[in-house]
């Protein structure tokens, strides 16, 4: 009977592997932390498996693993984070008026990998969870484990933060 | 209206969440202000390219193994759930207790010591699962050691100032279980020391913590495809876990009391 377990942990938490590789591969920025991220992100999904009485298996993997990256992060002491202090000052001020409405034409793309890299964590998953996953505001805010409107405001503002780096780019180191 | 494409909640609609009336204020909006059409193509374009030029970074095939290999290891046992009617988990947890009360009446005559019982209770399920759970994490990547040593002079002080307790530290190399080093764990809320030992390519970890004072003998269980094996010694709380088969473990474990007695008997004398 006991195999009922691993099995339904499988059909529920196992499909969503690859979100969450590459969630955290964008949180930690290399393949070695972020592997140790999502099984570690497994293993407590497992612990805490038997609590879980909801459908949505990827929202709850996804903060599962979200939560362990920051933790990862915070002991590593990255010098890739940066904080919102070092981002462009400008970047806040900048909207949509200032930009050219064909902007995203003449982006330089192949930057936007190193370009979401500069972005702070909080700003990169909501990046991430939007534009990759897809995810509704409501489902980010299960993840991120913040209210709506934060989801709104930091979604607004990594926007433009990318917006000018990819337009402007700076050393990102 | 000078809204300049700046119209609020134009994001918001760009990423699907507008409706009701906020819609179909902005729909008419948008009908007379060719800024907003333009600033809501600009998002709409920005997110397609986002979301077709940033890296996909899908999980390796190797991550993949690991994670199925972890999650088979640390099956739990309770409460059983997902489509199970609420009757039926009470009824295996009976047989599994049947199953288990028969297979310790085999070992106990099979065995010279005197084992003690088993108890089924989900106290000592949950301990069991505990402990495997920790034994799995224990063997990922840098989660090991703390200190990398097969000197027992070196592994034993360590200990020292950093848990209340002074777990006896013997290394078995002459037997084919080297002493590799240990670290600090938690086991029931409680500071453990961890000893690693490895036989073969089984790593075997001896966590060690705080008990009252009653000794008991050893005891074993089985858990997700490991082995536990319990005793109690000297206010100290023994738990050994492998992948080891039950007799490789348990002849270590009584390697381990062995030697333990005999420093506390030359202590005494």
């Amino acid at each position: 009977m006991d195999s009922a377990e691993p099995s339904s942990f499988e059909v529920v938490i196992l499909p969503h592997l690859d979100a969450a590789f590459n969630l955290a591969r964008h949180l930690t920025g290399n393949d070695v932390d972020a592997e140790d991220v999502v099984q570690s992100a497994c293993l407590r999904a497992l612990q805490y498996f038997v609590g879980f009485h909801g459908t949505e298996g990827r929202q709850w993997f996804l903060a599962i693993t979200r939560n362990v990256a920051y933790d990862v992060m915070r002991r590593r002491r990255s010098a890739l984070m940066i904080s919102l202090d070092d981002a462009p000052k400008h970047a806040e001020q900048l909207t949509i008026a200032d930009t050219d409405a064909s902007l995203h034409e003449t982006l330089a793309w192949e930057q936007l990998d190193s370009a979401v890299r500069v972005l702070s964590m909080e700003f990169r998953e909501v990046m991430i969870l939007r534009e990759v996953e897809h995810m509704s505001y409501a489902e980010i805010a299960v993840v991120t484990g913040v209210p709506i409107g934060t989801v709104m405001s930091r979604l607004s503002r990594a926007r433009r933060q990318l917006r000018v780096l990819l337009t402007a780019p700076v050393e990102a180191g | 209206m000078h809204c300049a494409g700046n119209f609020a909640s134009i994001e918001q609609h760009a990423d699907g969440e507008l409706q009701g009336v906020e819609l179909e204020t902005l729909r008419a909006h948008l009908a007379g202000c060719a800024e907003c059409r333009a600033a809501l193509d600009a998002h709409r374009g920005f997110a397609r390219h986002m979301t077709s030029s940033l890296t996909y970074y899908p999980a390796s095939d190797r991550l993949r193994a690991r994670v199925r290999t972890a999650v088979r290891m640390t099956l739990p046992v309770a409460p059983d759930r997902f489509d199970v009617p609420a009757a039926t988990p009470w009824v295996h947890r009976r047989w599994r207790t049947a199953a288990i009360a028969a297979t310790l009446a085999l070992s106990v005559l099979g065995t010279r010591d005197v084992i003690g019982v088993l108890r089924s209770s989900s106290a000592s399920t949950s301990r069991n699962r505990e402990l495997v759970a920790n034994h799995v994490r224990s063997l990922m990547p840098g989660h090991l050691m703390d200190v990398e040593s097969s000197d027992r002079h070196t592994v034993k002080p360590w200990f020292e100032g950093r848990i209340d307790i002074s777990p006896p530290v013997f290394d078995f190399t002459s037997d084919s279980i080297p002493l590799l080093g240990g670290r600090l764990d938690v086991v029931g809320g409680h500071s453990a020391a961890a000893l690693v030992y490895r036989r073969r390519s089984h790593i075997i970890n001896l966590f060690v913590w705080a008990a009252d004072s009653t000794d008991e003998t050893i005891r074993d269980g089985q858990q997700a495809g490991h082995h536990v094996i319990m005793w109690r010694r000297g206010g100290m709380r023994f738990a050994a876990v492998s992948t080891l088969a039950l007799s490789s473990l348990r002849q270590f474990a009584e390697m381990y009391v062995a030697r333990d007695s005999a420093v506390s008997a030359a202590a005494d004398r």
